[in-house]
């Protein structure tokens, strides 16, 4: 069927229109940002902060677990910052100086280096610069702290995680538990949570000893 | 009629779903009451999310294990008893002489990594289907399991 001439001049003119908004909303959001490169972001460099939770039985909401030899595991939380643009990843998590159980519950607290911690479920959240240098100010200033307090019930490494996620405003999900003569923010709880979140990846334990995977593995989404 | 209300209203209290209905004997390798080790579910036992906590409050926490089946109970409070008579806060030499010579074990705690970040109490005494944390010479826990 011919097409009049009307038809196509309003053809184009609604591809004009249409290349006209493109445009304009690519030079506005790109103004935004600093240059339509970064805007663009070819290659998905980004900022994340990354969520690392080692439950104590993966899988599971349990909060402890009593192994052989009498070692009770009680898993750990941590956090990572990562640069894509620098590749570069930075993980810490908080730990008692001193000894802690629920009998004893509080002592001096410390943020210590996890790179090489394994986990077991990990989810990573997109945040800005002023975020990630936000976070990455706080544990450079919990580090420094040398009056940290860990209380088991109520400042733990989980407690931790979820206080510093919120300097960039990430809000992690409650994952209330609890164990003999006590409870509350828990890595079992957390992990069980965090799979539920679109994009979480979770690491299946290995079949032999039934460990968790390490840091630098690659999981199963 | 008020005598009656009264009566409905306690009735009604401790049937809420999810409660203990008072202190139950703790009996090794069994369970306590209702709750029994390698056969109650999560679900049985945990009726709604608030439940775990208000067991807690109680000194009463549960672990489950393959296919969410109870596996052990812990308590922390005074008000349980084994059925023996044995609970939280009685000295260890009580313990021994309802129980006789346990074997004796320790509890450690690690956060994932090789280093320990405590030992919980002074030691544990284990028996067939139970276990008494012993901290500062007393009991401060019970663990049922199975035998």
């Amino acid at each position: 069927m011919a097409i009049g001439t009307a038809e196509i001049a309003f053809r184009a003119n609604q591809k004009r229109k249409k290349f006209r908004s493109c445009l304009y909303l690519f030079c506005h959001v790109a103004s935004d940002v600093a240059g339509p490169l970064k805007f663009a972001d070819w290659e998905g460099l980004e900022k994340y902060l990354v969520v690392y939770v080692q439950q104590p039985v993966p899988g599971t909401s349990k909060t402890y677990d009593v192994q052989s030899y009498g070692h009770v595991v009680t898993g750990h939380s941590f956090i990572g910052l990562k640069d894509t643009t620098a590749h570069t990843e930075t993980k810490a998590g908080f730990y008692p100086k001193d000894t802690v159980t629920p009998i004893s519950p509080t002592t001096t607290g410390q943020v210590k280096d996890d790179s090489n911690h394994s986990w077991n479920v990990k989810q990573e959240y997109k945040i800005t610069d002023d975020q990630y240098n936000a976070v990455q100010q706080s544990i450079s200033t919990d580090k420094a702290d040398t009056n940290l307090q860990y209380d088991l019930n109520t400042n733990n490494c989980t407690d931790w995680v979820m206080d510093t996620a919120g300097k960039a405003g990430v809000t992690l999900p409650d994952a209330t538990g609890t164990w003999p003569d006590g409870g509350g923010q828990s890595p079992g709880p957390l992990g069980q949570e965090l799979k539920q979140q679109p994009g979480a990846t979770v690491q299946e334990p290995k079949k032999d000893d039934g460990s968790s995977g390490s840091g630098e593995s690659s999981g199963s989404s | 009629m008020r005598s009656i209300l009264l009566a409905s209203f306690l009735l009604a209290a401790t049937n809420l779903v999810g409660m203990p209905k008072g202190p139950c004997k703790l009996v090794p390798g069994v369970g306590c009451g209702d709750l029994i080790i390698n056969k109650s579910s999560r679900g049985q036992v945990l009726a709604d999310k608030e439940a775990e906590k208000r067991y807690a409050d109680e000194g009463m926490t549960f672990s489950f294990g393959a296919n969410e089946i109870l596996d052990s109970i812990v308590v922390t409070s005074k008000q349980f008893a084994t059925d023996k008579g044995v609970s939280p806060g009685d000295r260890e030499e009580r313990v021994r002489q309802v129980y006789g010579d346990p074997k004796i074990g320790k509890l450690v705690l690690f956060k994932g990594g090789p280093e320990p970040v405590g030992t919980l109490g002074d030691r544990v005494l284990d028996y067939p289907g139970v276990q008494f944390v012993i901290s500062h010479g007393s009991v401060w826990a019970v663990a049922i399991k199975a035998k």
